[in-house]
């Protein structure tokens, strides 16, 4: 039990941070409507907001947080991405949030120290 | 503390279990000499027990026990496994058309903004006033009330009673200065009046002007100038251009003396001649002892069956006839001795400028001098004096052209010093017709080859005139500015279409003769060129015969001792009459012109006299009208017909205004 707890506390687990990515998108964008004036301050606030929260759980993890937003106005959007690290310990998580008039694409990258 | 062997493994079991993720924990290892058991462990712990082996290598000597602190993240020597994980697509939207449907592209606006000052216009209708014209004749007025306008003999009786008065004079002396100023106010309107004389007219373009087709330089541009052109006869396409300095010692070495196609003139009185089919170098040349003593300024080929007999002219004042086949000695010499002596005076002789031959009449040439004289010749003539038929008093400066008019072969031009003459050949005293002095002096001259009244002249500034003898002799049918230069030469083509002419720097320029220049106007315009030639020339006889008889009765007057003066209309003093060798000719002018002045004084009196008695006696004049105006007219005219006499002579302004009186005196 105790190993287990250990282990999880090494490792990356998505699922909590999608949580995390998540409710952090929900509180700054919410239902606000697509203003190119505010994105950059969104963008901003998302990226803040989820790496102060994966911080506070407080493991020994290096971050790396994007995030984009795009309007949604037909046009398409594709990344990808590639890495070169530990697998046993290091994870990735890509959430796509959307409203009626954007999308916002947040990736965390965690890297075990 | 000191560990046993079996403590050891649990140790090592204890450290791996834990993966050294006890974070800050320190942990005391203590290790003894049996490492060996370690050694056997499985090869997953090796790496982690040979650090430990390491530090325990040293000591293995014997049983020791070593304490070593340390921090459990340097001892746990976990190595980490990098992979390569392979490229995730982390999101992909598509286009969705659709929502581009939600969009509305927004239309641009125009929106006009203006930053002037805005400002109205309003009209208002002030009060027209209305104006009249009025006029009032005053005729007849100022009479006492007791004269009536109608009675005749009142006012007479009443004039007579003024006139009787003692003021009446006083009065009219007063008056008669300040009428006499008011009645000199000319009010009279000249009704010829030109109006806009002096202003340009604005430049009319000419419906077809002359054109030029192509300018061909002389490779040697600047140093010659085209001294002859021909064009290849038979409708040829070729053109020669002969060309030299005229410059006394003018042909140094450096000059070229090519030309092109053929040529025959050398500065130094030689004739040479050229073959095109037989190269470049002249063929044969005369020789210098029997050629002429000047230069060669025309040469002609005669008409021959041979065709190789030539002659040429020179400034030296000879004609020498070469034949080709033997250029050594002239086969035939005549000197231009105008006073026609014989042996004939070389020093007296007229030098030559150009010639004129026409192949229908082989034994005629006639030869235009530096002296301004046309000297007609004929070879055929027994004496070599008679040889000069004819010369011609036709310029006062070096005549440049002469040539007979294609279609009236007996009617010839000449050009020279700035005008044209018109001549007929078998009248020697004046020209048939000649045109106003040019701006610029012509250089040379050609008959239309298509049409009989149009020549072409080539000027000193470079223009080229085109007339028509049948619309104007006052000024030129086109004018075609060729070059800036002045041109030298001016040839027809047998078409007449073409045109060619050199420049004083060499410069052969080829025009294009408009249609209306080249076919004729009408069918009748031979006869009409013909009949104004015809009537020309029959004025100009009938002038010249009344000179003749006026020089004759001066003549038979001096040797009377000068006794006729009385002789009404005292005849015209012509130049003519001056140049003769009459008997103090000044003092005679003179006594003419007083005479004449005389006669007018009294003639202007007699009429005046005339008029006067007419207007005051209405009544009265039979026999002053009768008598008197007549006489008067009878002067007037023989004034005008002598003032005629004299312009003809000294004055060519506009030889076209007495073409009319003359054919009244005729």
């Amino acid at each position: 039990m105790d190993e287990n707890a250990q282990s999880e506390e090494h490792q990356f687990v998505v699922d909590e941070v999608s949580t995390i990515i998540k409710e952090s998108i929900e509180t700054v964008i919410g239902g606000n409507a697509y203003t190119s004036a505010k994105v950059n301050n969104w963008t901003s606030q998302v990226v803040e907001n989820v790496l102060g929260n994966l911080s506070k759980l407080n493991k020994s993890f290096k971050y790396i947080v994007t995030c984009v937003i795009m309007q949604k106005n037909g046009a398409g959007l594709h990344t990808a991405s590639s890495c070169y690290w530990d697998n046993t310990t290091d994870g990735s998580c890509t959430v796509r949030w959307e409203n009626k008039t954007m999308y916002c694409i947040v990736s965390v990258f965690g890297l075990a120290i | 503390m000191v560990m046993r062997t079996p403590i050891l493994s649990t140790l090592a079991e204890v450290l791996w279990a834990k993966k050294s993720y006890t974070p800050c924990a320190l942990v005391e290892i203590v290790l003894s000499t049996e490492v060996n058991g370690i050694d056997r462990s499985d090869d997953d712990r090796r790496p982690l027990i040979r650090g430990l082996v390491h530090v325990c290598g040293v000591t293995s000597a014997g049983k020791m026990s070593v304490v070593l602190r340390k921090k459990e993240s340097e001892l746990k020597g976990r190595s980490a496994r990098f992979h390569k994980v392979p490229a995730q697509l982390l999101l992909s939207i598509h286009p969705d058309p659709s929502l581009l449907q939600q969009f509305v592209p927004m239309e641009t606006q125009d929106v006009a903004i203006q930053s002037v000052p805005k400002m109205s216009q309003h009209e208002v209708n002030t009060e027209t006033i209305d104006f009249a014209c009025a006029g009032m004749n005053h005729t007849e007025g100022g009479w006492p009330k007791d004269v009536s306008l109608t009675e005749d003999d009142q006012k007479i009786r009443y004039k007579k009673k003024i006139e009787k008065d003692d003021y009446y004079i006083h009065a009219m002396l007063q008056l008669g200065a300040k009428i006499e100023h008011c009645i000199r106010q000319n009010n009279a309107i000249d009704i010829y009046e030109m109006y806009f004389e002096n202003e340009e007219s604005p430049m009319v373009e000419e419906p077809e002007p002359i054109k030029t087709v192509n300018v061909i330089r002389d490779p040697h541009a600047g140093q010659r100038m085209v001294t002859s052109l021909s064009f290849a006869p038979e409708g040829g396409h070729k053109i020669a251009a002969s060309y030299s300095s005229s410059k006394f010692m003018g042909l140094k070495e450096g000059i070229p003396k090519e030309s092109y196609v053929w040529d025959i003139s050398v500065s130094n009185g030689q004739v040479a001649w050229w073959d095109v089919r037989q190269g470049s170098r002249p063929v044969e040349s005369t020789g210098l002892e029997v050629s002429h003593t000047q230069m060669v300024t025309a040469l002609t080929w005669m008409a021959h069956k041979t065709r190789t007999e030539l002659f040429s002219v020179s400034t030296d004042g000879q004609v020498l006839w070469w034949d080709t086949r033997k250029l050594s000695q002239p086969t035939d010499s005549l000197v231009l001795d105008p006073l026609r002596e014989d042996p004939p005076n070389h020093g007296r002789a007229l030098s030559a400028t150009c010639l004129e031959y026409e192949a229908t009449m082989p034994t005629k040439l006639m030869v235009a001098t530096e002296q301004g004289q046309v000297v007609a010749c004929n070879r055929r003539a027994r004496s070599p004096p008679d040889r000069i038929s004819m010369i011609y008093n036709a310029h006062i400066a070096p005549i440049y052209s002469i040539q007979r008019n294609p279609f009236f072969l007996k009617n010839f031009m000449t050009v020279g010093d700035w005008t044209i003459k018109l001549w007929a050949e078998d009248f020697k005293e004046s020209p048939v017709l000649w045109t106003k002095p040019a701006s610029s002096q012509m250089r040379s001259g050609c008959w239309s080859a298509s049409r009989s009244s149009v020549l072409f002249t080539a000027r000193l500034d470079g223009a080229l005139d085109a007339w028509d003898f049948l619309t104007s002799w006052s000024k030129p049918a086109s004018t075609c500015q060729v070059v800036d230069e002045g041109l030298e030469v001016v040839v027809m083509h047998e078409g007449g279409r073409l045109l060619a002419s050199g420049s004083q720097l060499g410069t052969v320029s080829l025009l294009h003769v408009p249609p209306r220049l080249v076919q004729p106007s009408d069918r009748h315009e031979k006869a009409a060129f013909t009949a104004i030639l015809e009537r020309e020339t029959r004025r100009e006889r009938v002038l010249e015969a009344r000179h003749k008889e006026q020089r004759l009765r001066d003549r038979v007057k001096i040797g009377a001792g000068r006794g006729g003066g009385g002789a009404l209309g005292g005849p015209g003093v012509d130049v003519e009459e001056d140049a003769e060798p009459s008997v103090d000719p000044i003092k005679e002018a003179e006594e003419e012109y007083f005479r004449q002045v005389a006669e007018l004084q009294a003639q202007i009196e007699q009429e005046d006299a005339a008029a006067a008695s007419v207007a005051v006696e209405v009544t009265h004049p039979p026999e002053d009208a009768g008598s008197n105006p007549p006489a008067g007219e009878a002067s007037n005219s023989m004034q005008a017909e002598s003032d005629e006499g004299l312009t003809t002579h000294t004055d060519v302004e506009e030889p076209k205004s007495y073409s009319s009186n003359g054919s009244a005196e005729r």
